[in-house]
């Protein structure tokens, strides 16, 4: 029987007053506009039936079978062919063979299970023996070898199943789904692959090993504390040299962790403060490091490990790599600075952005910085204020000497991508309740309005250079655009397979 | 404390002409006298131990020309520091490792490991250790000058960590074969002080409070024997100072308070003495090895004797008569010698031209707290004591102020210079281009170009500890206070600053 129970009983409210156009009374949505996208399509969990659908650009909708398990988190693997997803279903502990639905389990009898799914082509391939507690992925170039552990973020809503090794990270060969755990001290934080793929880097508590990808061990364990009382969280990691250096940053320190994977040897470089945000500048191969704290960027050579500082008007907190120019702004709000920084000669161009930047890209051919920028915090005069009080879009020329484009946008910006075609640049802005896709011309800042059926709520970029444009449907609408032709095929009301919520507890007889 | 701190830097950076020596009577020689006060007139008394720090950063390194070795009493490893490259080895050692040597031929590095009553040999490229346990509780290493022996023993006066206990004695001494890896134990005089080796590396002597321990290194085992140094055991002065002729066949001893000299024939055991007029303060053999001078301060006299035939007629000089020099130090270019005191405080010292046995006396802007040479004899380092001299002129820029004074011996060009702190650490190159000294609480290297008499002030990142120069280079390194260990290394043609810290993370690293 499927039945539409669960909606009285969780919401409390007549299933027939159910007004689809807005979701009201729904405790879950019936579709989630965050989409996974692979080269065979669009992935759309259904929250409220605990379903996944792929979508294909040519609008086909089919149901991805999960044996009953609801998605509740997907990860594209870099192969662009394979999802990740991590599924859970409801397990009722009571044996009676008469007990088939979740209503007719008692309530603390039901426990939920868990697991990660490996999805191809619009299948599950795989059920990966990974803890599915382990929510947090880092892949390899290709996308070949991917390592889970426990998201730091999500603790607080991690539920153990009799033990869970939080000393360990789990490798994932993509591709034939054999899974290698490996200890690598408690609390893993990140992972980090070497550019030749020989090499894991692994960021734990107060350590960091270096697990070999051909035998699935750790090769090295550098220690980042010497006192046992003393808990060394790292922050962030970068790989230098060509991936002979680890360099790695730890919470409420300035010093900064220089590990050397050849020499199996450690240095500390001691900073002003504790970088923000770092990166290898791959031309210079020097690393660049900002602190939301400092009016400074640092740069530091791999060679000496020596720290030459620049000083900025403002502090900066995320940096972008581009093949000319790095680019250091600052997302906090009442900042407006965006330096354009030649590490290697130090050479610093500052742009003004008119309100405070929100996100930033550079465009394929690195012509541009383009910005989504916030309304100002402080509202000034005039055409000031009028910028101050609205959200932006920011154009920030690197190729040539020329003056910022600052565009105000209607609405807040939902989703911000970038398209270099023939040597065209543009920005496909969407904004919030507004029926339409802009399309910038960055070079001439002029934009192009695509007409929309609803008001958009995200867009992603899919692997074949289209993108997929989510729209505010209760019933579900995705849009893939061609940039190319501005062809558009929609497909809608998928969301309504999730009308309809089965209670019967799945893999029941399996169990 | 500083006494033997600074006795211990120039011990290790064989620098200097001259030893730390004992400060009973005032006047020490070279190197051996930094007196809180700077000079009070009277004989500093203060000759206490240093403060037991259980610091491992304040242990003194040992360099080859390619290696810095550190050792790591905390973690019971040395660090091996490889220069210019910086790479880092660690090796385990015995326990509470507090002292680390390396062979004149740089193939070996020694460390004395106080927990666990052994020493440890290093080969320096490979690190192989080699573990000889010795007698317990002794807190002194001393190596012979062919690398070929190290010499242990127990001083109630230095620092000490890792007793075991049980009985102590103060008459024992260990004597090991680096070579062989043996241990023959012995028990030499009451509180033996020193250890001397003789040129052709076929004996050692320890010197004792009221005796000389002879240990005959051709015989397997070591042979000892012990020679009395005075005739009345009950009231035998203690000895002070002890030097060897170069042939091997004598020792010359002086004792406090005694008025005469000390004369052990090494082949006969036979002590002899010589008559002096007054308490003799300073002994020294000439660089040339043809004359043993001995400075009496209160008779103003200085006495020379043949060294391979001391009972020859004795050579005598008046010093100045208002002037109480005594101490003495070979130093420059032509043959010639410093004459000066550490133990009032007087602004002058007097150059002896040993070919005319004129003595000129010249000024000062301090007295003189303690004073070097180069090892090519053409520069003159003095570093004065912080007090002023009793008729200094009120308009003297340096009272009140710590001071050293650079001057050349072959023109006395000199360039005093006021500092900021008390200087508490000096070294040369080998070459004699260059020489280098660390102050108080001050985060800077000082580095002395010899030829023009010029400074450079070098900043260091954090409060240096302990200073010394790659034998054979004019690289400077200086030990720093940091909780995971810093070093710096300078390399002063070039004035290039590298630095490593945290090295003792390295002990930590595992596979």
């Amino acid at each position: 029987m499927r039945t539409l129970l669960p909606l009285l009983l969780l919401g409390g409210c007549n299933p027939w007053n159910f007004d689809p156009n807005n979701g009201n009374f729904m405790d879950t949505a019936l579709w989630d506009p965050n989409v996974a996208t692979l080269n065979d399509g669009a992935y759309v969990r259904l929250p409220h039936a605990g379903k996944l659908l792929r979508i294909t650009p040519s609008g086909e909708v089919t149901e991805v079978d999960l044996r009953g398990a609801s998605p509740q988190k997907m990860v594209e693997v870099a192969d662009n062919q394979s999802l990740l997803v991590t599924a859970t279903w409801q397990v009722c502990e009571d044996d009676d063979p008469k007990i088939k639905r979740v209503e007719d389990c008692a309530y603390d009898d039901l426990t939920t299970a868990a697991e990660l799914d490996l999805v191809r082509d619009g299948k599950v391939v795989q059920t990966l023996d990974v803890p599915p507690q382990f929510t947090a992925f880092a892949f390899n170039a290709n996308g070949s070898i991917a390592a889970a552990h426990l998201d730091p973020a999500t603790t607080a809503s991690v539920v153990v199943d009799g033990l869970l090794n939080l000393t360990a990270v789990v490798f994932v060969e993509t591709v034939s789904g054999a899974v290698h755990e490996v200890p690598v001290g408690f609390a893993a934080e990140s992972v980090l692959f070497t550019e030749d793929g020989s090499r894991a880097v692994v960021l734990s508590r107060s350590q960091v090993a270096v697990v070999d990808l051909a035998s699935w061990a750790v090769s090295v364990t550098f220690p980042l504390t010497l006192d046992p009382d003393t808990m060394v969280t790292p922050q962030d990691v970068v790989l230098a040299a060509g991936g002979r250096y680890a360099l790695v940053s730890v919470s409420g320190s300035a010093d900064l962790y220089v590990l050397d994977l050849e020499q199996e040897s450690i240095d500390l470089v001691e900073l002003s403060s504790s970088p923000t945000d770092m990166l290898v500048d791959t031309g210079s191969d020097q690393t660049v490091m900002v602190s939301a704290s400092r009016r400074q960027v640092d740069v530091l050579e791999h060679e000496f490990f020596e720290v030459e500082s620049y000083e900025l008007d403002e502090p900066c907190n995320a940096i972008l790599d581009g093949d000319v120019w790095t680019v250091l702004y600052n997302t906090n709000n009442g900042y407006h600075d965006l330096y354009l920084f030649q590490p290697e000669t130090g050479l610093l161009v500052e742009y003004r952005a008119e309100n405070p930047i929100s996100k930033l890209q550079l465009t394929g051919d690195q012509r541009f910085a383009v910005a989504t920028m916030n309304p100002d915090v402080s509202i000034g005069s005039g055409v000031s204020g009028f910028y101050d009080i609205h959200y932006g879009l920011g154009i920030f020329p690197l190729a040539e000497e020329a003056d910022p484009v600052a565009l105000v946008l209607e609405g807040a910006p939902v989703g911000l991508e970038l398209v270099s075609n023939n040597g065209v640049n543009q920005a496909l802005v969407l904004m919030s309740e507004v029926d339409a896709l802009l399309r910038v011309d960055l070079a001439t800042g002029t934009a192009e309005p695509l007409e929309l059926e609803l008001s958009p709520t995200a867009i992603t970029s899919s692997p074949d250079g289209k993108f997929v444009i989510s729209q505010d449907a209760p019933l579900g609408q995705l849009s893939f655009l061609d940039p190319a032709t501005s062809n558009m095929v929609t497909a809608a009301g998928f969301a309504s397979m999730g009308l309809t919520v089965d209670t019967l507890l799945p893999r029941r007889d399996a169990e | 404390m500083r006494l033997i701190l600074l006795s211990s830097l120039l011990a290790g950076c064989s620098a200097y002409e001259g030893s730390a020596k004992d400060s009973r009577s005032g006047d020490t020689g070279a190197n051996g006298d930094w007196s809180d006060s700077g000079g009070s007139g009277e004989a500093p008394n203060d000759t206490a131990p240093p403060e037991q720090e259980d610091d491992f950063l304040k242990l003194e390194p040992a360099a080859t020309d390619a290696y810095v070795f550190v050792a790591n009493t905390s973690r019971n490893t040395v660090t091996r520091i490889s220069v210019p490259s910086l790479a880092v080895l660690t090796a385990d050692v015995g326990k509470i490792p507090t002292r680390v040597v390396t062979t004149a031929d740089y193939k070996k590095a020694i460390t004395l490991n106080e927990g666990s009553d052994s020493v440890s040999i290093l080969d320096a490229e490979t690190l192989a250790v080699t573990d000889v346990p010795i007698r317990p509780n002794f807190n002194r290493l001393a190596l012979s000058n062919d690398g070929h022996w190290v010499m242990c023993w127990y001083d109630p006066d230095a620092e000490s960590q890792g007793s075991s206990g049980g009985v102590q004695s103060f008459n024992e001494a260990s004597l090991v074969n680096v070579d062989t890896a043996t241990h023959t134990p012995m028990v030499v005089g009451f509180n033996p002080q020193s250890v001397k080796w003789t040129e052709d590396g076929q004996k050692a002597l320890v010197v004792s409070d009221a005796s000389l321990a002879v240990i005959d290194l051709t015989q397997n085992p070591p042979d000892i024997s012990l020679i009395e140094l005075s005739d009345d055991p009950l009231n035998a002065p203690a000895a002070e100072e002890v030097e060897l002729s170069p042939d091997g066949n004598w020792a010359f001893v002086r004792q406090f308070g005694a008025t005469d000299l000390a004369v052990v024939s090494l082949t006969d055991r036979s002590v002899e003495r010589i008559a002096l007029g007054g308490n003799p303060t300073d002994l020294d053999l000439s660089p040339d090895g043809a004359r043993i001078t001995i400075v009496s301060r209160d008779a103003h006299k200085l006495y020379n004797l043949d060294p391979a035939d001391p009972f020859a007629a004795l050579g005598e000089l008046d010093l100045p008569a208002d002037s109480p020099y005594g101490s003495v130090l070979f130093a420059g270019p032509r043959p010639q010698a410093i004459l000066y005191t550490t133990a009032t405080r007087l602004d002058r010292y007097a150059v002896w031209d040993l070919l005319t046995d004129s003595i000129t006396e010249r000024p000062l802007v301090k007295p003189i707290q303690t004073i070097g040479v180069s090892p090519t004899g053409g520069s003159l380092l003095i570093f004065h004591t912080l007090a002023d001299a009793p008729d200094a002129s009120s308009s003297n820029p340096f009272n009140g102020h710590w001071a050293m004074t650079q001057i050349d011996l072959t023109d006395f060009r000199e360039n005093p210079l006021l500092l900021p702190a008390e200087p508490e650490g000096y070294s040369v190159s080998d070459d004699g281009s260059y020489g280098f000294f660390i102050m108080k609480d001050q985060k800077v290297l000082e580095s002395l170009i010899f030829d023009t008499l010029l400074p450079v002030t070098v900043e260091l990142p954090s409060l240096p500890v302990y200073l010394g120069v790659l034998p054979g280079t004019n690289t400077a390194y200086a030990s720093q206070e940091h909780e995971l260990g810093r070093i710096s290394f300078y390399d002063a043609p070039t004035n290039a600053l590298d630095t490593i810290t945290g090295f003792e993370l390295n002990a930590d690293i595992s596979h």
